[in-house]
């Protein structure tokens, strides 16, 4: 059976209210929260959120973005208010897993003994798999699973494109037997900068740039926005560009696709 | 600080050594690197590179970076995963006398690390990027390297720990000539270089050898494109206006804005980087060896007033000089 997942990070429950952010998560076992692409979103407060939707009998997948040293001092914060809320709260931690986009967050779960579970996050599955021209992903060549099959990583993050991928994950769990994939969509991610888009302008000649400076300006909207040559708009959030996609994702995992091919658990952003 | 550049063929060797270059690197066709463009040929030819290079003092650096170490049919992997025998040929590219290695994945980094016949050194590249000193020390605990290249997206103020820490271990660091390459996004995330993720416009034609990330250069940007705010804003907000226009430019012209200038270049030269590098391969050889000249001179010009001046001066100096620099005075066109 597909699992199903949305996504209630800061953004959605900014615009949505917990009272209504909860009642969107009806009918999904998982919500993701945390902030996948920005370390400038990173809050301690996360951790409460974590532990509230967890309450819920929500299982919680808390994303972490590409960290400098500040982000990383954020992250370890939040991991260690983790730890402490999940012994307090006598939570399980089967039901919470961390989703990381930087080895740091890897190393930090393996090395402090949290005894998170850790998935590879829509930064990381380049390292990994390989996408075709028809939006099919394969994982080409044993030793880079290996590597993170190693560290307790088992469970990527893919963007859903167009239609049903057509993948190896199957044949590859002859290898893997845990290897699982999480597809989220509909909004697929094409690129992200640590520099942001929205923010951070201005013109710096004769001047070093110190950090991402961040106005929070992409909590005030997400945008779409034409290219001059490219046909289909892009939706803008904060530093990463998405493309949306319209495929038909709940109503084939209902009828078993996605389970064919190897996917098994899909996540619904309401936003990019 | 030394200069190194990209070669592409054996002919440009000497070429880039008599413009000022130091070192020098590339990629081979038929194993995987971070792009396509400008590969050189064949192992012969990469042989010959190694031995004009290395009898002009040159070290060689081979790029194999790909995100992913395979570069394979995928009718291969549908069904069955075997191994991929990428270590074989790394193993002739270091039988070859290749200097040093670049590489991205850690599947490729243990796999060399733990291949005890290897004469070449390991290198970190920018495609696994390393934004914090924790993720740089997972690579350079766990696997023999010896130089680190830092991502072009990260500021001299954020990459001083990691600096510290290379100078502490031994560990050589390398920097890209911001002028020269680097894309405003993370290098090997970004899928904007591909066009099987977005189909183009009828009748759009890009200009030859654009980036879609940033698809016009600031002095050409087309009208304002359409940006439309999402979610409940009102079209009437005073903060829309400027919003929409910095997305437009962001997405239409500039890309991101860029974390490098000559300022932060002074910044990392005076932290004490080792390595200013150039990496279009596909340049022809008459734009890399001006480009390498261009290099050259930036660094003699930091170099010298670093010597004279006590270092605010000398920042203040070199930048008021490089104010002048123009890419088409000394770059020529393609």
């Amino acid at each position: 059976m597909t699992e199903k997942g949305i996504k209630l990070d800061s953004f959605a429950l900014t615009r949505m209210g917990r009272t209504e952010a909860v009642s969107a998560a009806e009918g999904y076992e998982w919500v993701y929260t945390g902030s996948e692409f920005c370390e400038n979103l990173l809050s301690e407060a996360d951790a409460d959120l974590v532990m509230y939707f967890l309450k819920l009998r929500k299982k919680v997948v808390y994303s972490t973005p590409p960290l400098t040293d500040k982000g990383v001092a954020v992250t370890e914060r939040i991991l260690a208010r983790l730890d402490r809320l999940f012994r307090e709260n006598g939570v399980n931690r089967e039901d919470f897993e961390i989703s990381f986009n930087d080895m740091a967050v890897c190393l930090a779960v393996n090395e402090n003994g949290y005894g998170f579970r850790l998935d590879a996050g829509r930064m990381i599955w380049k390292n990994v798999f390989v996408l075709d021209g028809h939006f099919n992903f394969y994982l080409v060549s044993r030793n880079e699973a290996e590597f993170f099959y190693g560290k307790g990583v088992y469970r990527y993050d893919l963007g859903l494109a167009s239609k049903i991928p057509e993948t190896n994950i199957k044949a590859c769990r002859k290898y893997f037997p845990k290897l699982s994939v999480s597809l989220f969509y509909p909004y697929f991610a094409l690129t992200s900068s640590r520099s942001c888009i929205i923010g951070n302008s201005g013109d710096r000649r004769g001047h070093s740039t110190c950090a991402a400076g961040c106005g929070k300006e992409c909590v005030f909207a997400y945008f779409e926005a034409e290219h001059p040559f490219i046909k289909e708009h892009l939706f803008v959030r904060g530093n990463t560009l998405f493309r949306k996609y319209a495929a038909d994702t709940e109503s084939a995992a209902s009828a078993g696709k996605l389970e064919e091919a190897g996917i098994d658990r899909i996540v619904y952003c309401p936003y990019p | 600080m030394k200069v190194l550049s990209c070669f592409s063929k054996a002919s440009e060797v000497e070429l880039l050594a008599q413009a000022g270059a130091d070192e020098i690197y590339c990629a081979l066709k038929g194993l995987n690197s971070f792009g396509e463009g400008g590969k050189v040929g064949d192992m012969d030819e990469l042989k010959k590179s190694v031995d004009i290079a290395h009898s002009l003092r040159l070290k060689v650096s081979l790029a194999v970076n790909g995100v992913v170490s395979a570069r394979r049919d995928i009718s291969e992997v549908r069904t069955v995963l075997k191994d991929y025998p990428f270590m074989n040929l790394l193993i002739k590219a270091d039988e070859a006398g290749i200097d040093s290695f670049i590489v991205a994945n850690p599947a490729v980094l243990e796999a060399l690390s733990n291949y005890r016949g290897r004469r070449a050194k390991l290198h970190l590249s920018s495609v696994q990027p390393c934004f914090n000193i924790e993720a740089a020390s997972f690579f350079l605990d766990r696997f023999d390297i010896s130089r680190f290249i830092f991502s072009n997206l990260l500021s001299p103020y954020e990459a001083c720990k990691i600096i510290a820490m290379c100078k502490k271990r031994g560990v050589e660091t390398e920097i890209f000539d911001y002028r020269f390459f680097g894309c405003s996004y993370i290098n090997g995330k970004c899928l904007m270089h591909n066009p099987q993720y977005y189909s183009l416009k009828e009748g759009a034609v890009p200009p030859p050898g654009v980036a879609m990330c940033r698809p016009y250069a600031s002095d050409s940007r087309p009208a304002m494109p359409e940006v439309l705010a999402l979610n409940g804003v009102g079209e009437d907000n005073p903060e829309l206006i400027s919003l929409k226009w910095r997305i437009a430019e962001t997405v239409t012209c500039r890309g991101p804005y860029p974390f490098y200038n000559f300022s932060s270049f002074f910044d990392f030269f005076a932290l004490g980087i080792d390595f200013l590098k150039y990496g279009t391969r596909q340049d022809p050889v008459c734009i890399k060896t001006a480009k390498v000249r261009a290099l050259r001179r930036l660094v003699d010009l930091a170099q010298k007033y670093k010597d004279s001046y006590p270092l605010a001066e000398a920042k203040a100096r070199f930048l008021k000089d490089m104010e002048k620099w123009h890419y088409d005075e000394e770059i020529p066109r393609r």
